[in-house]
């Protein structure tokens, strides 16, 4: 709940200070690249993530296919499907936005070479989200400027074998680590 | 003007607000343990289980004993597959015999020596398929009997024969201060807070990974931390002779030349059988910390090291020493692998259970060529033995032909 008080406010403010809007029509299915580099930001801090995302936008609904690098505490590759629609075919207009998918891990040297990540174990692939709105500036015809806010969410399992210093101390036992990282997700780029 | 600064400036206001708010955001964790509780048996009722049966399944493959023209093929805590090979290229199950909780086995004229958990067993198997009990030594692997049962005592009849296992989870959120986060280092405002017929009567050939070993009228048996001495030259009925502490973390033992090279979790250790009673620590060879059986021939020990739990570091590679200077083994070469298991030796060939099974001409030791590499899953041990090599691995029992190294000539499978 708490998450989307935090968006309408941002959207609210956003509506307040951008309102220039200029008629854009898109009356048959066009291609699109959506490009963009933004911040996550949570309770570890903020951390860098670029996005690129290609589909195709028909009557104000954009549908396609994203890839990207989230560095929000180790580094992770989201592959996912993209949706959102444009609240009007104006120059200038809102869009809402939803992005599902999975994220790979690609762990830096400086990751692994931290302790935390011990011999056998295993950091495993997990559900990305990202859900949020936006706005974007310019005609559609050529490259517009967009900036959006959203929620983002990246789960990720590390899992381990509990150290047993005799093979006849029976099965060594397992423990998996569930982490559900969750973060503010701002992003600007550009729509091609 | 007024309307125009506030309106530069509101966007960036609004962003300051929504990173204001994110500190309400948290990143959670759940901590799932499984968790394995102990089944326990009376061994004396165990006792009783050791038997011959029909032939058994294949499910899950142990140590291999190869005795003439029979294959004893370790069924993991269950017994012991026995093989008629007489004709490599088809290998015929005869029996299995019931032995609860065997891993290791050793066999001298038609007498099979075998752990039963803390027990050490003797039976007569000129019959595989009615083969009769003549002695149980009790209290030879004590590590794998349970004395004292939670509340219960001291009590020498129970072992574990299973385990019950279930899950459970809490919450782990204050380990999130350990979970790395080198990328987030830009704007860090909040992070702050937060397994017939008579069998031959020759003694066979065991795997480098046996912990079983005979030398003359002596078995020796090590554990993880002991070595076991039994007087065998009244075959059928072994009498224990004493144990000795021989370190930690023991794991394979095999005989040469009068000594036992003993492959440890962090150390190749040399017994002298100068008194077989008394065997004396010849040398000592630290390594990496890893899972290493040993074999030797001549003047070389061969040792495969591969990365293990409870090791920070992941060392896979052949260690070759020569022996024949001093007392001290000493390192001649070292070859990266993938992740060794066992290894066998024949003549200069030598074979790797490694992603598989690696051959090596070791004409020149401190210069070994790989010949050739077969791909099989999670090989175990190989044993090369009368121009055939045998291996075990997690599906079965697969024999080479090996006549021409470079290009090994699959003979039979024995799978699950």
């Amino acid at each position: 709940m708490k998450y989307i008080l935090v968006l309408s406010l941002y959207m609210v403010c956003c509506y307040t200070s951008l309102h220039a809007q200029t008629p854009a029509q898109h009356p048959s299915p066009a291609f699109h690249s959506i490009n963009a580099i933004g911040l996550l930001q949570g309770q570890a801090g903020g951390a860098v993530q670029v996005q690129s995302i290609n589909g195709v936008l028909y009557k104000g609904w954009f549908a396609g296919l994203g890839a990207g690098v989230d560095y929000y505490r180790f580094r992770t590759v989201p592959v996912f499907a993209s949706l959102r629609k444009y609240f009007n075919h104006h120059n200038n207009r809102f869009f809402a936005y939803g992005d599902a998918g999975l994220q790979f891990n690609w762990l830096t040297d400086t990751e692994k070479s931290t302790t935390f990540f011990i011999a056998d174990g295993a950091l495993h692939k997990g559900f990305y989200s990202d859900a949020g709105l936006g706005y974007a500036l310019g005609s559609g015809k050529s490259a517009s400027f967009f900036i959006s806010a959203g929620y983002s969410y990246k789960r990720v399992s590390y899992s381990r074998q509990d150290f047993t210093p005799f093979s006849y101390d029976g099965p060594a036992g397992s423990v998996v680590d569930r982490y559900s990282l969750g973060r503010i997700s701002i992003k600007a780029g550009l729509i091609f | 003007m007024k309307k125009n600064i506030l309106t530069t400036w509101q966007p960036a206001l609004c962003l300051a607000l929504v990173l204001f708010f994110s500190s309400c955001i948290k990143d959670n964790c759940r901590r799932t343990y499984r968790i394995y509780t102990p089944v326990y048996e009376n061994i004396s009722t165990l006792r009783q289980q050791v038997k011959s049966s029909a032939v058994a399944p294949v499910a899950n493959t142990g140590k291999l004993y190869i005795n003439g023209q029979w294959i004893f093929l370790n069924e993991v805590n269950k017994g012991i597959h026995v093989i008629d090979n007489s004709q490599p290229t088809h290998p015929v199950k005869t029996s299995f015999i019931k032995i609860p909780g065997n891993i290791d086995m050793y066999v001298r004229n038609n007498t099979l020596y075998a752990d039963l958990y803390s027990d050490l067993v003797a039976a007569d198997i000129s019959n595989p398929k009615n083969i009769s009990v003549s002695k149980f030594l009790p209290d030879i692997f004590p590590q794998r009997a349970v004395y004292m049962r939670p509340g219960g005592g001291m009590d020498s009849t129970e072992v574990i024969t299973g385990w019950t296992t279930r899950d459970t989870s809490i919450d782990c959120a204050a380990d999130l201060s350990r979970l790395p986060c080198p990328n987030c280092q830009y704007m860090d405002i909040y992070a702050a807070q937060s397994s017939v017929p008579a069998v031959v009567k020759s003694s066979g050939v065991a795997g480098s990974m046996a912990r079983f070993a005979a030398v003359d009228n002596y078995l020796y048996a090590v554990t993880t931390a002991d070595l076991n001495i039994v007087d065998i030259s009244n075959a059928p009925m072994p009498r224990f002779v004493k144990r000795q502490s021989i370190g930690w973390d023991i794991e394979t033992i095999f005989p040469y030349n009068n000594k036992l090279f003993i492959g440890a979790g962090s150390s190749m250790r040399v017994y002298s059988l100068q008194d077989p009673q008394n065997p004396v620590q010849a040398s000592f060879n630290g390594h990496w910390c890893s899972r290493d059986p040993v074999i030797v021939d001549g003047n070389y020990a061969y040792v495969t090291l591969h990365d293990a739990d409870g090791c920070n570091v992941k060392i896979n590679q052949l260690e070759v020493y020569n022996l024949s200077m001093g007392s001290t083994p000493v390192l001649v070469n070292t070859y990266p692998l993938t992740r060794p298991q066992g290894l066998s030796k024949d003549g200069n060939l030598l074979f790797i259970c490694d992603d598989g099974l690696k051959i090596y001409d070791v004409k020149d030791p401190g210069n070994a060529q790989l010949l050739s590499h077969t791909k099989l899953s999670d090989s175990y041990d190989a044993i090369a033995y009368n121009n055939i090599l045998y291996m075990v691995t997690k599906d079965g029992l697969y024999q080479y032909s090996y006549q021409d190294p470079a290009k090994p000539t699959l003979l039979s499978k024995l799978l699950k």
